[in-house]
């Protein structure tokens, strides 16, 4: 990309930055010359897919990366001062004072030791402020961080908090030294969608009245089309677009910005095709989906409450839940974390007691007690899980992972075993010698293709995907879902489809389900959930979606 | 099915994790050391016995406690040859066929004294009395002759004349007593002995022209130099004798050889049975969880010193009970340390994943959840060796060392305990004390480097 113009009032300036980590196998370059600019009181975001070098470069211009590790090379300025070459004492100064941070995950970056409240006046203490003047300042930034109950809330511990009340205390607390620069890290990733249009709404709102500058890194592309004024696109190290927002959305210059802007799934986008075409998805057995399904349901819940226990609490995760699901369609199931999907979802596979209530698998009852039963019941319904490296076992190879439900259910064994491993990997589109390769040695998307191909190693009818996209880059997500779409018309499947992303079910889902606090609140084909939403719930779900243009999205 | 075999495939093969592990290993300096010691230790243990002749692990009371290097000719204490007869020998001077021994004998000259009310009545050696006895003068030191030829105490050197007083607190009052004092003869005499299948044919004894003899004896520290088939025969010591003249070296290997035989079996006790403790009542959690650690508590409550105290007086101490005790210790901890590990383990997404896949809880366990705990596993196991080292040193220490069959066998620890018992007062025989600790602490230096670079290469944020 071409040098910004570097302006004599802009805030920060970074030029030709480079980091390179120096790993066990040589030298890996993560940050490739990136050069961008900030004014004062400009709100640039750093866009890109995971590995693209962008928190990285956030670190660097902190200047927190580990010097043992990593190799900054470049210019970073700001105010005119080199960062780079600055004393650790200047740095530390500046940190906090001029330059806020708040960092990804809201969970970690509080010490669970300390009060909130002193985590908040920690950065004015620091810099010299008296207590009592720092506590009242901390006071009043929890307060407009919209933290209720702020003067108790001061002398809770993190625990007492939840996601979005972390977010908010830290985001106070980067406030707390009045910096110039605030750099948001994935400020808002772990959290749901409600919560993340508020803690964005409140953040946006304290940096215009401050007249802050904000370096927002994130991955989502929708919430830079709401909060920033210009933005970065970042490729393997590279800046390789720089444009104001409304230039970037409208007229994408670059191929890969058109091609990321083009993959993100959209909630505002006239309904795709799937509505247009519904003979395409009942390639199986002849279901009639859609509205008034006739054929008997493959998967029938009845009633199904499932509760945690912890110490003396109890949580009900599903409370009383009933329904159907039918052969080769694709039921969408959305809420915020802690609704109670996932639970659900491991409940139909047997992998949790529920309390009262059923589940029946092609009309045979699922009863996790009873390992023949629950063995039979897993040969027709599978998981897939979340989490794409973690759910395979790191220490085996992608054979051995495959074939594993195989062996166990003595589906096939010697040369046949092979076959149908080759088979499989064919079938989610991997290479056939990928075989011998281990996990860590794959992508995030191809980790979860071959959890896709151990899932199908069973030949089931249903297939649950838990958040099987969540943890995915947009460009992958497209493909893994173009996958299981087409293995749901090749193999005749029926997919429960959970996710977050209410924009990914919309794309992919023939009906959804809405799930809060353990209940069904709104269930419907998803032309009309989106079209039509009834429930106040859906509603605001839909409402805090961030749609990537800025033109219909703007906090 | 060339996704297995296939040779056109090499580019694309995995790489397994614990190549990597190794692969950060073998970078590791300290760890690559530590293992190139503990190699060498063992192959000290297991061959260092080649270094010198195994006859000298006999005892040679007339050699007593000499520093490293020192070397004697090899002859044992007493030898009878008679011609006709088996020739006392063993190992390699056997298959000679012609011994000369060299011996200086040692002339005993025997006093008799004889007090009478506090003086002294007569003096006589052999049959002839003296007027005077200077034992200042003679030139070995004189001691008291108690029964059956034992030395007593020694003399002052004192001047005795008859009808004197003897010097204060010599003898005790009208008491008749015997002396011997001892010194050696300035003559070499040869006593040669030709061999025939260890059978003696012929036997010359005496100085210049060698007489044939039946019968002759030959007494270990009289001999000053054992020639067979023309060589001479020598012991060499490298790291010095014990004080029963037993080889040190040779004591160092054998005790090693039990130290680490007991630390390598107890360290598997611990793991066959700390592992599968631990990994089944992780994984199974709540009851069953709760009594299996339970038990481990109540066993963790017992003092271990006790425990092996008790075991040693009611069944001896015998060498397996010793390992029983030992093992049965330390897999208490391993069990703790894995049923931790376990109970993370277990909440991760392929732990669902492999039941979902129809796998039993049986192979849940030890197929896919033990492999990701084997970095702290064997870090612990690595630790528990040098652990149960110094464990059977202590009871070593404490006198009661490792017995097989009856007989007590070194260790490490027994050598240090024996070291220190005959250090002497300003450490002359420093050499007793420090091989033993040396090979010791060697091994347990390597042990823990080995262990802290094992965990460094086990950790994949180590790079």
């Amino acid at each position: 990309m071409t040098p910004s113009n570097t302006h004599s009032e802009d805030l920060l300036v970074v030029q030709d930055l480079r980091v390179t980590y120096r790993g066990l196998r040589g030298s890996v370059l993560a940050v490739d010359g990136l050069s961008l600019s900030i004014a004062a009181g400009e709100a640039v975001g750093l866009v890109g897919e995971s590995g693209s070098g962008k928190s990285t470069a956030g670190l660097a211009v902190m200047g927190l990366l580990p010097s043992r590790n990593a190799v900054v090379t470049g210019s970073v300025r700001f105010r005119g001062e080199e960062l780079l070459t600055v004393s650790p004492e200047k740095m530390r100064g500046l940190r906090g004072d001029s330059i806020g941070m708040v960092f990804q995950d809201p969970m970690t970056s509080l010490n669970p030791y300390l009060t909130v409240g002193a985590q908040v006046m920690e950065t004015p203490v620091a810099h010299g402020m008296s207590k009592s003047a720092a506590r009242s300042l901390a006071l009043n930034l929890m307060e407009t961080m919209n933290i209720p109950a702020a003067q108790d809330a001061f002398h809770r511990f993190p625990h007492h908090y939840s996601g979005g009340m972390r977010q908010r205390a830290m985001t106070a607390s980067a406030f707390s030294g009045d910096p110039a620069l605030l750099i948001a890290d994935e400020p808002t990733t772990a959290l749901d969608v409600i919560t993340q249009d508020k803690v964005l709404r409140l953040m946006k709102e304290e940096l215009k009245r401050r007249g802050m500058a904000l370096l927002l890194i994130t991955h989502d592309l929708g919430i830079v089309a709401g909060l920033c004024d210009r933005v970065v696109v970042m490729k393997d190290g590279r800046g390789v677009e720089t444009a104001p927002v409304e230039r970037l959305f409208t007229r994408p210059v670059h191929d890969y910005t058109k091609r990321l802007l083009a993959a993100v799934p959209r909630v505002d986008t006239p309904m795709p095709a799937a509505t247009d075409q519904p003979g395409a998805v009942g390639g199986g057995p002849a279901a009639g989906h859609g509205e008034k399904p006739t054929a008997r349901p493959v998967v029938e819940i009845k009633n199904l409450t499932v509760e945690f226990t912890s110490g003396k609490n109890v949580v009900r995760a599903v409370d009383d839940v009933s329904l159907s699901i039918f052969p080769g369609e694709i039921l969408g199931l959305v809420g915020e974390s802690g609704s109670g999907k996932s639970t659900l979802a491991r409940a139909v596979a047997g992998l949790i007691t529920p309390v009262r209530g059923t589940v029946e698998v092609l009309g045979r009852p699922v009863r996790p007690r009873d390992r023949r039963a629950l063995k039979e019941a897993r040969r027709h319904a599978q998981l897939v899980f979340q989490d794409p490296r973690g759910s395979l076992n790191g220490r085996l190879p992608v054979e051995a992972i495959i074939s594993e439900p195989l062996r166990n259910f003595g589906l096939a064994r010697g040369k046949q075993l092979l076959e149908r491993t080759r088979e499989l990997l064919d079938i989610v589109r991997l290479p056939g010698d990928w075989a011998t390769r281990y996990p860590h040695e794959l992508s995030g998307g191809q980790c979860q293709r071959v959890g896709i191909a151990r899932a199908l190693a069973v030949n089931p009818d249903v297939l649950l995907c838990d958040e099987p996209v969540s943890a995915l880059d947009v460009s992958i997500q497209a493909d893994v879902l173009d996958l299981l779409k087409d293995l749901q018309e090749r193999l005749a499947l029926t997919i429960v489809f959970i996710s977050h992303d209410l924009a990914v079910v919309r794309q992919f889902a023939d009906r959804v389900a809405v799930m809060c606090e353990g209940h069904i609140v709104e269930l419907k084909p998803a032309a009309a959930l989106y079209a039509t939403a009834e429930h106040p719930y859906t509603r605001d779900l839909l409402a805090a979606v961030p749609i990537p243009d800025p033109t219909k999205y703007r906090l | 099915m060339s996704i297995l075999k296939g040779n056109n495939h090499v580019s694309v093969r995995g790489v397994a994790p614990w190549r990597l592990v190794i692969c950060r290993l073998r970078r590791h300096r300290l760890a690559m050391a530590g293992l190139g010691l503990l190699v060498f230790m063992c192959l000290f243990v297991l061959a260092g016995g080649c270094l010198v002749d195994t006859r000298a692990e006999q005892t040679r009371l007339w050699v007593g406690a000499r520093p490293p290097g020192f070397s004697h000719p090899h002859c044992q204490a007493e030898m009878i040859f008679e011609v006709g007869g088996v020739a006392p020998l063993a190992g390699k001077p056997a298959r000679c066929e012609r011994l000369v021994y060299e011996c200086r004998p040692v002339v005993w000259r025997e006093f008799r004294i004889v007090t009478r009310r506090g003086e002294i009545q007569s003096i006589t050696e052999g049959a002839t009395s003296l007027d005077e006895l200077d034992l200042s003068t003679l030139a070995g030191d004189v001691f008291e002759r108690l029964e059956g030829n034992v030395d007593g105490r020694r003399l002052p050197k004192v001047k005795l004349v008859r009808g004197e007083r003897p010097a204060d607190g010599m003898f005790a009052d009208g008491q008749r007593v015997l002396f011997a004092g001892w010194r050696e003869t300035g003559q070499l005499e040869r006593v040669s002995v030709r061999l025939v299948n260890q059978r003696v044919t012929e036997i010359r004894a005496g100085v210049g022209t060698m007489i044939p003899v039946n019968r002759r004896v030959v007494r270990g520290h009289e001999v000053e130099k054992v020639i067979g088939d023309g060589k001479e025969l020598r012991l060499t010591h490298p790291l010095g004798t014990d004080e029963l003249g037993r080889d040190m070296l040779l004591r160092v290997v054998n005790g090693g050889r039990v130290s680490l035989l007991v630390a390598a079996v107890a360290t598997t006790v611990s793991l066959l049975v700390g592992v599968s403790y631990g990994a089944v009542s992780g994984y199974a959690g709540g009851a069953t969880d709760a009594v299996l650690m339970r038990v481990v508590d109540i066993l963790y409550g017992l003092p271990f010193i006790f425990l092996v105290l008790v075991l040693m007086v009611v069944f001896n101490r015998n060498i397996i009970l010793l390992f029983a005790a030992l093992g049965l210790v330390q897999w208490l901890t391993m069990a703790r340390i894995v049923r931790g590990h376990m109970m993370s383990l277990k909440q991760q997404e392929f732990v669902e994943a492999a039941r979902m896949g129809g796998a039993s809880p049986f192979r849940v366990v030890f197929y896919h959840l033990l492999p990701h705990a084997l970095g702290p596993i064997v870090v612990y196991a690595t630790l528990t060796v040098p652990v149960v080292i110094l464990e059977e040193s202590f009871l070593a220490f404490i006198g009661l060392p490792v017995q097989f069959q009856g007989t007590t066998l070194d260790s490490w620890g027994s050598l240090v305990h024996m070291g220190m018992a005959g250090l002497g007062e300003g450490g002359q025989k420093w050499w007793l004390l420090v091989f033993p600790s040396l090979a010791m602490v060697l091994t347990l230096f390597g042990l823990n480097c080995f262990g802290d670079g094992l965990r460094d290469s086990l950790d994949p944020r180590q790079t």
